[in-house]
């Protein structure tokens, strides 16, 4: 594990300034078009929470999940289409779980240290919204948030073969998880089918459990182990396909 | 001796084609080995295969008696891969793909700096260690490759076209650090670069549809060629006729026609003779005749009938 550790701050450290600039652009930019035109909308959330306040967590979740995505695609599709690093990675005396771990988590810290940036960035543009007391949650919710979506990124990767298709599906996912997982939207807005059916995504599941935890003070068992055991399955699944798509 | 690599009744297919047929053989410890074929003859599938890049369809491969679909992580650590194509990180220094990789195979960070420095030095890579991959040159990056093959000091060293992208200079560095691991790593490589083949091998596998047509050390190969001959007559005018009446002659082996020169493989000197009888009186410019070579071996009629046609 710690070798994928090294390779990704290295990663940064080549790139550094465009990191840095990323580390801070993303979070504004998202901030600020997510959240000042649809908080003139949705003043408020259904049980009374100023929208700015309410949408941090989704905000961050969607932030995680833009941020973990290129760095998913590089490794798990690039990288394979083009026959580059991941051959030799695969051909070391490791396990192909320890393949997907190693490079999720990896890009799970990087992300971590930009939704730190970005909370103090909304905190600047929203100084209201964030409480320091909520910001572990907040963080600890995005990252379960990043763990199940960067391995459904992996599951596209690894299953598709063309950028076109890869590009479309990714897009469309993201779209989804931005409309249809509670992230800026809260399901009592869809109609009652169709949020009955978008609140039991896995995804869905998260960012309910989450301001469960921040508004309503409570711990949602069920909302919070279910996204993580779809996770654990989802890298069993990713490893077996690893496998068979390096055909060892 | 001891065998460092067996293949046992070893069979590849890619749909209904099949790549490599049942293929049994061994290759010694600390032995070179090298491979030779034409395009598509399932080289590079035999090297994935023995680098355990791919599963055989059927039969197995032992690294050291160990088979490596059952033994898959014990074998990994023994093995070290150079395929034939670049496949380094382009975002990562060579310094640092080489590491990265080391790494993986859970060596010590100051053995892996050790070894980087002992082999970039004798490859002279040093200049471009800290450059980034995707901006230096392919042969240095293939070079970089050959390191990070070494770096977690492997027994059996696997490479495709090793010296593929490389100069003159670079072959030489990179065959003389080769030669210095004669005797204690098994090395298997393919190479489409004959005179380098000549030049670095205990064995050479000539491999043709998926198996191995001729096995031997180079000597042993040739030795039943020896008595061969290739001939070459440039004619003033090589006309159709001409061709035909020549290669109809019962002792000339593989013609062929190459502008107005006529080539073709005899057994012995006399064959010429029994040509320039043929010719009736038409008018010749040059001629040679040359003992045969690797190259001719590996002719493609010639070679796939064998040696003695």
């Amino acid at each position: 594990m710690s070798a994928f550790i090294i390779r990704r701050w290295w990663l940064i450290r080549n790139r550094l300034m465009s990191s840095i600039a990323l580390a801070f652009i993303v979070p504004f930019i998202l901030s600020i078009v997510t959240v000042f035109g649809t908080k003139n909308i949705i003043i408020q959330s259904i049980n009374g929470q100023p929208y700015e306040v309410w949408v941090l967590p989704g905000l961050m979740m969607f932030m995680s999940a833009v941020l973990i995505t290129p760095l998913i695609y590089r490794d798990f599709f690039d990288l394979r289409i083009h026959n580059k690093a991941l051959i030799p990675m695969t051909l070391a005396p490791i396990r192909k779980s320890t393949i997907i771990l190693g490079i999720l988590f990896s890009a799970l810290l990087e992300v971590i240290v930009i939704i730190i940036i970005g909370l103090g960035i909304y905190s600047v543009i929203f100084p209201q919204a964030v409480a320091i007391e909520q910001v572990g949650f907040i963080i600890m919710y995005s990252i379960i948030f990043a763990l199940l979506y960067g391995n459904i990124i992996i599951l596209l990767s690894l299953f598709t073969e063309r950028i076109s298709v890869f590009m479309s599906a990714l897009l469309t996912t993201l779209i989804s998880i931005m409309f249809a997982c509670g992230l800026f939207i809260e399901f009592p807005f869809f109609p009652n089918s169709m949020s009955s059916v978008f609140q039991y995504f896995p995804l869905s599941m998260v960012s309910v459990a989450c301001r469960s935890i921040l508004f309503i003070g409570s711990f949602d068992t069920f909302n919070t182990l279910t996204p993580l055991a779809v996770t654990i399955i989802l890298i069993v699944i990713n490893s077996f396909l690893l496998k068979r798509k390096m055909k060892q | 001796m001891e065998a460092s690599i067996t293949l046992k009744k070893v069979g590849k297919l890619v749909g209904d084609k099949t790549i490599l047929a049942g293929l049994t053989f061994g290759i010694e410890k600390g032995s070179i080995v090298a491979l030779v074929g034409d395009n598509d003859a399932g080289k590079s599938t035999m090297l994935r295969l023995l680098a355990g890049l791919e599963n055989p369809n059927y039969g197995s491969v032992f690294l050291h008696g160990l088979d490596t679909d059952k033994r898959r992580l014990e074998t990994r650590q023994t093995v070290g891969y150079v395929p034939h194509d670049i496949d380094l990180d382009p975002w990562l220094t060579l310094e640092q793909n080489i590491h990265f990789d080391a790494l993986l195979y859970g060596i010590h960070m100051e053995k892996i700096q050790s070894r980087i420095q002992e082999y970039s030095q004798a490859l002279a890579v040093g200049d471009f260690l800290y450059s980034m991959a995707g901006r230096v040159p392919q042969g240095i990056q293939k070079k970089a490759m050959i390191i990070r093959a070494l770096a977690h000091d492997p027994t059996i060293l696997i490479m495709d076209e090793p010296t593929a992208f490389m100069d003159a200079e670079s072959r030489r560095l990179t065959w003389n650090l080769m030669r210095e691991f004669h005797g204690d790593r098994t090395i298997v490589y393919s190479s489409q670069f004959l005179p380098e083949v000549e030049a670095a091998n205990d064995r050479i596998m000539v491999i043709h549809e998926g198996s191995v047509l001729l096995d031997g050390s180079l000597d042993k190969l040739l030795e039943s060629t020896l008595e061969y001959h290739q001939f070459a007559i440039e004619f003033e005018e090589l006309t159709d006729e001409l061709f035909d009446s020549l290669s109809g002659v019962t002792t000339v082996v593989n013609p062929t026609k190459m502008g107005n020169t006529f080539h073709f493989y005899g057994r012995s000197r006399k064959v010429f003779f029994e040509v320039l009888n043929a010719c009736s009186g038409a008018l010749m410019k040059d001629l040679s005749i040359e003992k045969l070579s690797l190259q001719d071996l590996l002719d493609s009629a010639f070679a796939q009938k064998g040696l003695d046609g």
